[in-house]
């Protein structure tokens, strides 16, 4: 039986005439904390939530813990863990009831576990929800996905509104969580660097297609920056294979190229004569060049 | 003033279905205008007419919700003038939106005298009388559409049972103080024309420090630790868990209207026809509110929507218990016709069953469709009210029309049902519009 956490094959979605996702496959395994990145209107949150079985796929399948997302039976649930991008708080009740209320739903609910993380984070479980911050109130929607000890916990922009030091926590939590090999985790986010220190697994979306997925040092080692320095003027047209963008500064040719690889490198210096210096890139950097 | 321009064009076309709404009550205000004075005025022209006219109005219905939530934000503070902008966007829309109503009550005043008696009349005489009287006609209407616009405000921009009192009570303030003065035959449009300055001046005030008063609110001391759970997550989660406190809501305003002598006592089978049809209308909210739900709790879509109609109906069966009770109590307190009784009670029950599922039936926010059904809904419901209030309306009509209301919550509800059993939660988000959903 399969072990994957997550499976989409050939993943569609489509809103009227706009397709917002095109021919997704993937899994998400046990232990992997994947990072999605993409630009808005990508496609991240519609991901997110067709992995949560909110919306019926237009082609292929999501399949959670091998049972189909849109059709989540009792016992797959208690095993999901959801912060969405824009909390489903309710105003009137105060941190520590909503925290009651959710924790009602659920057969094992940790409260140690929340008791903890509210003193860390320090959440004031008195404060009534609608007085609370932007900050204070993901760090609320976070201790409710958490509470219940999800296998798998899928994050909409989690740390949008948090400051550094929240921040900071928030990714030792995850770590944590992550930590035991068991559990999986797949979250968004426009923070560049977190996604950096903390995923395993990164997806980039790219108008609605999934343009890369693997681990992040495949990633680094596979999109790089080469440099083609020559002693006399270059040639006009010089061709280089997967090239996402070329600069040009007098001798010197700067291309960020993606399937980077020592058969690429060998292939570029018999094409052009010259040994290729070879940058790697950050992923911000990445994300950058490949969306130039 | 392009800003202000701008602002008040947002307002009629901020969504697909009032933009065809305030185009279609545009070309009823040209159209009317060229017609009717040549017209002999008939119900269907008027009926035409008066719907032209309403549509301008309803065109421009979500302009409260905007105003509201721009007043309230903090961008108001930082764009010049953005205040006494935002403050001109809204008279000169509640303006605009006056005018067709009294612009065709007069010309058909102006159509129905007879040529004999026109021919009288110097032009100019004729002129400066239609003038005088769309003058008092103007003044009537601009006041009523902006007590109808603070009304609609309170129910959209508080979507909780104080929302509801507040915007009954302004709606029961809307029809009492017109027909008090349609019954005492005492127009005193001087007074009127002063109450629509009060009323304006007391917002250009509200605007002005709006801000400042939200600040000074958040130095209050917060109540802590008080617990709002009743025990039952499910109608905590779904907004059902107070239906007494909806119930005070609906007392509150009829209380007030007891209290201060109303003197239409024919009009009460109508507005507890409204009170029990908005009340149903809560489960609107239903579709939004389950998606955390269904994540959480063992049901399936199919369960869910059975487990949301039996909460709703536990809700509405002490709203419906209330407006029943009144029902009783007013008939016996204004002497109404012995007839009230029997074509009451099954009204108000289908107003509140038809609105329910009318609000169930939303799982893709509030479309075109949708509030069109509503509008006619809620039209067919009062119509029957005020035929089964009145000793000379047909009662076999009004049963049939109960049939008919029967038939309709059953199509209704078969149609939620089917929706609710592939339910989209991406799409009835009310806080995201679909091109913002599109974002990803």
């Amino acid at each position: 039986m399969n072990s994957a956490h997550v499976v989409a094959r050939s993943l569609g979605k489509s809103f009227s005439e706009k397709r917002v996702l095109d021919n997704l496959s993937f899994s998400v395994e046990p232990g992997d904390v994947v990072g999605v990145l993409g630009k808005n209107g990508a496609g991240k949150t519609t991901l997110l939530e067709m992995m949560l079985g909110f919306s019926p796929a237009t082609a292929g399948q999501v399949t959670l813990f091998g049972h189909d997302s849109y059709r989540m039976p009792a016992d797959v649930k208690t095993r999901v863990g959801f912060v969405p991008q824009q909390d489903e708080l309710l105003n009137a009740l105060t941190a520590g009831d909503q925290l009651r209320l959710i924790a009602s739903f659920y057969p094992r609910w940790d409260a140690a576990l929340v008791e903890r993380l509210c003193t860390a984070w320090g959440v004031n479980l008195g404060a009534r929800i609608r007085t609370m911050s932007v900050g204070e109130r993901q760090k609320l929607s976070i201790l409710l996905a958490l509470g219940h000890k999800p296998q798998l916990l899928i994050l909409d922009e989690p740390v949008a509104s948090l400051d550094p030091i929240a921040r900071r926590q928030f990714l030792e939590q995850i770590v944590e969580v992550a930590a035991d090999g068991e559990r999986s985790v797949v979250f968004s986010s426009h923070i560049v660097s977190d996604i950096e220190r903390l995923a395993n697994r990164i997806w980039i979306l790219k108008e609605g297609r999934l343009y890369w997925q693997g681990d992040l040092d495949s990633l680094k080692e596979s999109i790089v920056r080469v440099h083609l320095r020559g002693a006399t003027p270059l040639p006009e047209r010089i061709e280089i294979p997967n090239a996402v963008s070329v600069r040009r500064d007098g001798n010197h040719v700067v291309a960020v190229v993606r399937d980077w690889d020592d058969g690429a490198a060998r292939d570029l210096e018999r094409r052009t004569g010259m040994t290729p210096e070879v940058e790697t890139l950050a992923l911000e950097e990445i994300f950058l060049e490949l969306h130039r | 003033m392009s800003a202000v321009a701008r602002l008040v064009l947002a307002y009629f076309t901020r969504t697909h279905g009032l933009r065809w709404l305030s185009l279609g009550g545009l070309i009823a205000l040209v159209v009317g205008s060229a017609v009717l004075p040549y017209t002999v005025i008939s119900d269907l022209t008027g009926v035409v007419a008066f719907l032209g006219g309403l549509a301008l109005v309803v065109g421009a219905g979500l302009m409260p919700l905007m105003v509201g939530r721009m007043a309230t934000s903090h961008v108001i503070c930082v764009l010049p003038y953005g205040r006494l902008k935002l403050f001109l966007s809204a008279l000169i829309t509640v303006m605009l939106v006056s005018v067709p109503l009294p612009l065709f009550g007069v010309l058909a005043q102006i159509a129905q005298v007879p040529p004999s008696i026109a021919a009288q009349y110097t032009t100019w005489q004729v002129v400066k009388t239609g003038l005088y009287l769309f003058e008092a006609f103007y003044v009537t209407t601009f006041l009523a559409i902006t007590w109808l616009y603070i009304a609609l405000w309170f129910a959209t921009s508080e979507r909780n049972a104080r929302g509801l009192a507040k915007a009954l009570l302004v709606i029961i303030a809307v029809i009492y103080a017109p027909t008090q003065r349609i019954i005492d035959l005492d127009p005193k449009f001087h007074i009127t024309t002063w109450e629509a300055i009060l009323m304006w001046g007391a917002f250009g005030t509200w605007l002005a420090y709006v801000p400042g008063l939200r600040g000074r609110k958040r130095l209050l001391p917060e109540r802590s630790g008080a617990s709002n759970i009743s025990g039952q997550e499910f109608d905590v989660l779904l907004g059902t868990a107070r239906p007494w406190l909806v119930a005070l809501g609906i007392l509150f305003p009829i209380t007030v209207q007891v209290l201060v002598g109303y003197k239409l006592p024919n009009t009460w089978l109508m507005y507890l026809t409204l009170f029990s049809a908005v009340s149903g209308a809560l489960a609107s909210r239903a579709a939004e509110r389950s998606r955390a739900i269904w994540l959480r709790a063992r049901w399936s879509r199919e369960e869910l929507f059975a487990r949301v109609e039996t909460a709703f109906w536990k809700h509405n069966i002490i709203l419906l218990a209330v407006v029943l009770t009144t029902l009783v109590v007013v008939t016996r307190l204004y002497d109404l016709p012995a007839r009230v009784i029997p074509l009451g009670v099954p009204l108000l029950l289908l107003g509140m069953t038809v609105s329910t599922y009318l609000g169930l039936m939303m799982t893709r926010g509030l479309r075109w469709s949708e509030a069109t059904l509503a509008i006619v809904i809620m039209l067919s419901l009062m119509g029957t009210a005020v035929l089964a209030n009145s000793e000379r309306g047909d009662v076999r009509m009004v049963v049939g029309l109960l049939i008919v209301f029967a038939m309709g919550a059953s199509v209704l509800r078969f149609t939620a049902r089917a929706r609710w059993h592939r339910i989209d939660w991406m799409l009835c988000r009310a806080d995201r519009s679909e091109s913002a959903r599109l974002q990803g």
